[in-house]
């Protein structure tokens, strides 16, 4: 295999692992597991790919795509997430009459927007990344198509993801014809010796929009409670998470590389809005009955945290992207795991997701209650488990980027002791009260059973062991 | 890792583990033979500990002198802060190596016939393995940090081994009791490592001892210091005033409380402040206390012993005197006899327990020595083991009691604390008196058995552990200290001391048989003669008048002595009904002003998201034109911020 070949292979094997997965689907048709076990193989070889890679600094596609050691790390990271939600997925939708093998494909597809976006270094290669990255999600935010709340949230997400992918290409464009150049690190340059003109700053507004929408941060979170109540349930632990870090691999390679000499410009902004959205998220995600919907709220909080690093590391803080990524993989583990287990006690389709269906599951079905907690230990960020590590990363970033970066970190230390009530709530429900009659029906099929467990093994280890992922991440992120 | 002489110690840590985590899952399904995957993990244990604890206390050059490291992986790392966790194996590890590992694998065998009735039999030995991988990372962990962990680990599983029987009142009352005075030492324990962070930015122990051996840590600042860490001894090891957890502790099933709260756990203590002895050498002050609670804790509990009538809350006063004593010789810096005393207790402490267990097992359940006597004839295997566990606590040559008792004796005189060698002096005479009472009321005299009940000889694996602890019992003793001050012990463990003894200035002496050393062991040999001949007069065979004439004549210490000296009368008042006052009290504040506050904080926080809730109306238009209009103020705060 020729070097270019060999730089691109994890992400041409995704590729043809989406359309093997539906020229499986043809040759033996209306099976359940053949996608999803043609998919998990895909996903093993591209692990192979990257892993062969060996993190080396390698340039193909005239040098558009350049891997590296943080593809690598969100290459890994996106194989992770795309494995658990496999593996999460298709009993519960397969149960509810939907197939899975478009689901397979679909989710494949993202998966290599994602690595895209991770390995572009220009301006037209990190758009194509991210619309690979987003259509697949209106398109799984409507799987349950007979379902009008999935149809009324996908066409909401669609037309307004469309509408916000507009304002981000409308930035881009300006961006480009303000610099000269689509290289992002051209980009980079030209601004450092440059001036920022009226055109510059309309380019930053209409990319923060754009960029912010994505991540789903305040003001620009309004499609997410809809497009996440309304999709399936192990879909939507899939769009709280795939899309978000996805779109936070756009921010870095956005602001934190080709728009990093306007620091002085965009910090103050996404500081406000991280705030905002911390706050927000909480706030609201604390009077949801619903945990599905509270976990929609809760997930725009956690976008607040992870800008939180952002606004460390545009102030010059390298452990601001190192807090990112750790965030990143921590809030994977956790927040797929909690959805889990909300998969989990929908047994029966047409079954709902109310903190009340949720009471006494500690007496009925210990095992998953006590995975329930540490995912939700994990997502209020109590030691030891991933969520802990992660929250301290990126505070302790914005701690040391020190100024107003410091008082964002006061405002994410108050907005996580809030968030531990409506979390702990549902520990309470979970152990302290009289199991809801009638019992709801749980199904741990085999292959969410072991989706369980990667996602418990994942919070625990980063808790304990922190130091694993850490260094990892000091690779990805090294010059 | 495989040129390193620890590549196979993780497996000490790892195969109980398995066996815990194995037992805990499937346990239950197992019924009556869900002990074989714990008895083999634990098997397997003590031959690779073995493995590691004899060349390092035969001073092997990889594993005797310094000792030997293996770092497995970094716990934590912020900043210049980093917590490695990592194995340390030298000859102080391999003393407790030897216990714990050996005693340890004879209680897992003793139980599978002492349980094989428990309708809980798989949740015993989940526990007990749970509880061995907790005490063998205690001894072989190399950072602080991992210690105060593993600390913490073995006091949970105390918890649940004392309130197994979590259905009857005392055992939940007792397991409480245990957990939460062990936490007021802990407090302390970790102020302790609090302040060794300060002054060190480690807690790495080795980094910490080469600094105090560099004389970094000196003065009020190693005072202060070395008396919190002891404060987490004192809790652990159950010595005054925090001893009241322990007695109560016996409500646990027996093998437990030969295991843990006798041969291993309890010793954590006295295995912290060795470990740590540069930092009690660094002050003369903190190393006095430790000796003056030692001492005083061990005659405190003999006297107690004297009056006591459950046989294995005797054994339990016994355990906090003989713990008493081995503090006092740390205090007085007499390291080496206080971990000999530690192994030997351990075996014959162990082989007592289990002993008492063997008699509760054979009388069915009755622990109350008055409705025992004449069980000599009719469990002889059970009898003929106590005696030699009775003979080597009472210290009479030449079973390992004698030997150790007698070391720490003799460096306490020899390092000039009078007061601590005459007190110990009379301690052995009281421990000799009231072991023999047990072995008098127990199995001498005539039979105050209840008639119904059918007195039987134990099954072979509960008998086994009693004869293969007997062993060491015998020989331990005469193996590891002899020659006196010259012997293997002396040899595996003076490496490991030879930084503390340089700071307190001790020198190795000659010893002399015809001379102090000579006369020293005379005494210590006559009135551990004289306390046993008096056992023996008095509860040979029943001398009732006698007894009662006695404790008439002497009432108030007869009194005070069976009420414990009123320690948990005077813990009652102060703590739980002048206590219980102030707590209602800050209840009071914490309900009114403080959750007041908070639940107004709460009550505004889901008002104001109940408000903002409103703004998410459902209609696509409205959240357009909603992003609409945060671009455009978006463009206005660009414009205005670049301008």
């Amino acid at each position: 295999m020729s070097g270019e070949m060999m730089t691109i292979a994890p992400l041409l094997t995704v590729i043809f692992g989406a359309v093997a997965v539906l020229i499986a689907d043809m040759v033996v048709p209306a099976r359940r597991y053949t996608p999803i076990a043609v998919a998990l193989a895909a996903l093993g070889a591209a692990a192979v790919f990257i892993t062969a890679q060996g993190g080396g600094v390698t340039i193909a596609l005239a040098g558009a795509y350049v891997t590296g050691p943080f593809v690598s790390y969100l290459g890994l990271l996106g194989i992770t997430v795309t494995t658990i939600t496999l593996l999460m997925t298709p009993d519960h939708v397969g149960d509810r009459g939907y197939p899975t093998a478009e689901f397979a494909s679909i989710l494949l597809f993202a998966l290599a927007g994602a690595i895209l976006v991770a390995a572009s270094t220009d301006l037209v290669t990190l758009f194509i990344g991210l619309e690979l990255l987003v259509i697949p999600g209106y398109l799984l935010a409507g799987y349950a198509k007979r379902d009008p709340l999935s149809t009324e949230g996908a066409v909401k997400y669609f037309l307004l993801g469309s509408f916000s992918s507009a304002i981000l290409l409308f930035g881009i464009v300006l961006l480009w014809g303000s610099s000269g150049t689509a290289s992002l690190s051209g980009i980079a340059a030209a601004l450092a010796s440059g001036s920022a003109t009226p055109a510059l700053a309309v380019a930053l507004a209409l990319i923060t929009t754009g960029a912010s929408f994505k991540i789903a941060a305040v003001p620009f979170h309004y499609w997410t409670p809809d497009a996440y109540q309304g999709s399936p349930t192990p879909i939507t632990g899939y769009l709280s998470v795939g899309p978000k870090v996805g779109a936070f691999a756009l921010a870095i390679k956005l602001f934190l590389v080709a728009l990093a000499p306007l620091a002085l410009l965009w910090v103050p902004v996404v500081a406000v809005l991280a705030a905002a959205t911390m706050t927000l998220g909480n706030l609201v995600a604390l009077t949801q009955l619903n945990v599905k919907r509270m976990l929609a709220y809760s997930s725009i909080a956690h976008t607040g945290y992870l800008m939180v690093g952002l606004v460390a590391a545009g102030l010059g803080e390298v452990a601001g992207i190192s807090g990112i990524l750790f965030y990143g993989a921590a809030y994977a583990f956790m927040n797929l795991g909690a959805f889990a287990v909300l998969t989990a006690i929908q047994g029966r389709p047409g079954s709902t997701t109310q903190l009340s269906d949720l009471a006494g599951l500690g007496r009925r079905h210990p095992l998953l209650a006590i995975l329930a907690a540490v995912f939700l230990l994990s997502l209020t960020g109590i030691p030891p488990t991933a969520g802990f590590f992660a929250k301290a990363y990126v505070i302790l970033a914005a701690v040391q980027a020190g100024g107003a970066a410091a008082l964002l970190a006061i405002v994410a230390v108050l907005n996580a002791a809030v968030a531990a009530c409506y979390y702990l709530r549902v520990i309470i429900y979970l152990f302290m009260r009289e199991p809801a009659e009638p019992p709801v029906e749980v199904a741990t099929p085999p292959l969410l059973r072991i989706g369980l467990i990667l996602a418990a093994i994942g919070t625990i280890a980063l808790g304990l062991a922190p130091t694993l992922l850490i260094e990892a991440v000091a690779r990805a992120i090294a010059p | 890792m495989t040129d390193t002489p620890l590549s196979t110690a993780p497996l000490l840590l790892i195969l109980p583990l398995i066996g815990f985590a194995f037992t805990a899952a499937f346990g239950r399904r197992l019924g009556k033979r869900a002990h074989i995957v714990p008895l083999v993990a634990i098997a397997a244990v003590w031959v690779l500990a073995m493995g590691l604890a004899i060349p390092a206390l035969l001073g092997d050059p990889a594993l005797g002198g310094e000792g030997s490291s293996l770092t497995l992986f970094t716990w934590i790392a912020s900043g210049d802060l980093i917590f490695n966790v990592g194995i340390h194996v030298d000859g102080l590890t391999g003393a407790l190596l030897l216990v714990v590992t050996s005693v340890g694998a004879l209680v897992h065998l003793y139980s599978v016939g002492y349980m094989s009735h428990d309708g809980s039999y798989w949740r015993f030995f989940a526990y007990l393995n749970l509880f061995m991988f907790s005490m063998l990372l205690l001894v072989l962990a190399d950072n602080l940090l991992v210690v105060f962990a593993a600390w913490e680990l073995v006091g949970l599983s105390s918890y649940l081994l004392i309130g197994f029987w979590y259905t009857k009142r005392e055992p939940g009352l007792a397991s409480k009791k245990a957990f939460i005075t062990n936490r007021v030492g802990d407090v302390g324990f970790a102020l302790g490592l609090m302040g060794l962070v300060a002054v060190f930015g480690s807690l790495d122990i080795h980094t910490i001892l080469a600094g105090i051996e560099a004389g970094a840590l000196t003065g009020p600042a190693a005072t202060v210091i070395a008396l919190l860490v002891f404060c987490g001894a004192v809790g652990k090891s159950a010595q005054f005033p925090l001893h009241v957890w322990l007695p109560d502790a016996m409500e646990g099933p027996t093998p437990v409380s030969a295991l843990i709260h006798a041969a291993t756990m309890v010793n954590a203590g006295v295995y912290l402040v060795a470990r740590m002895s540069p930092l009690f050498a660094a002050s003369h002050e903190a190393m006095l206390i430790v000796a003056a609670i030692g001492i005083f804790t061990a005659i405190f509990a003999a006297s107690i012993a004297f009056t006591q009538t459950d046989i294995k809350r005797v054994l339990a006063f016994s355990t906090l005197s003989q713990l008493g004593y081995m503090f006092a010789a740390l205090g007085v810096g007499a390291w080496i006899p206080a971990i000999f005393h530690l192994i030997t207790h351990g075996f014959f402490k162990g082989l007592l327990f289990l002993g008492s267990g063997s008699v509760i097992h054979a009388v069915d359940g009755e622990q109350e020595m008055p409705k025992m006597g004449g069980l000599a004839r009719k469990i002889p295997i059970t009898y003929a083991t106590m005696l030699i566990g009775t003979i080597a606590i009472a210290g009479l040559p030449p079973l390992a009691g004698f030997w150790s008792k007698d070391e720490i004796l003799g460096e306490a005189f020899k390092f000039g604390f009078g007061w601590v060698w005459l007190v110990g002096l009379l301690v052995a005479g009281m421990t000799a008196f009231y072991m023999f009472r047990l072995m008098g009321m127990t199995f001498w005299g005539e039979s105050r058995v209840n008639p119904a009940v059918h007195v039987h000889e134990s099954p072979w694996t509960m008998t086994l552990p009693l004869v293969a602890l007997a062993v060491p019992t015998i020989v331990a003793g005469f193996l590891l200290g002899f020659p006196f001050a010259d012997g293997i012990l002396v040899h595996g463990l003076k490496p490991v001391f030879a930084p503390a003894n340089e700071l307190l200035g001790h020198e190795h002496e000659a010893w002399t048989l015809f001379g102090i050393d000579g006369l020293l062991m005379l005494a210590s040999v006559t009135i551990a003669a004289i306390g046993t001949a008096i056992g023996i007069r008095l509860f040979s065979s029943d001398h009732t008048q006698l007894l009662s004439s006695i404790t008439t004549r002497l009432r108030p210490l007869y009194e005070g002595s069976r009420s414990r000296w009123y320690f948990d009368d005077l813990n009652d008042l102060v703590f739980v009904q002048a206590g219980g006052r102030v707590a209602r009290a800050l209840w009071w504040f914490d309900r009114r002003v403080v959750d007041g506050a908070v639940n107004g904080v709460g009550t505004i926080a889901s008002s104001s998201g109940r408000g903002l809730r409103q703004i998410q109306t459902g209609r696509v238009q409205n959240y357009a034109l909603g992003i609409a209009v945060g671009l455009i103020a978006m463009v206005i705060v660009y414009l205005m911020v670049a301008a």
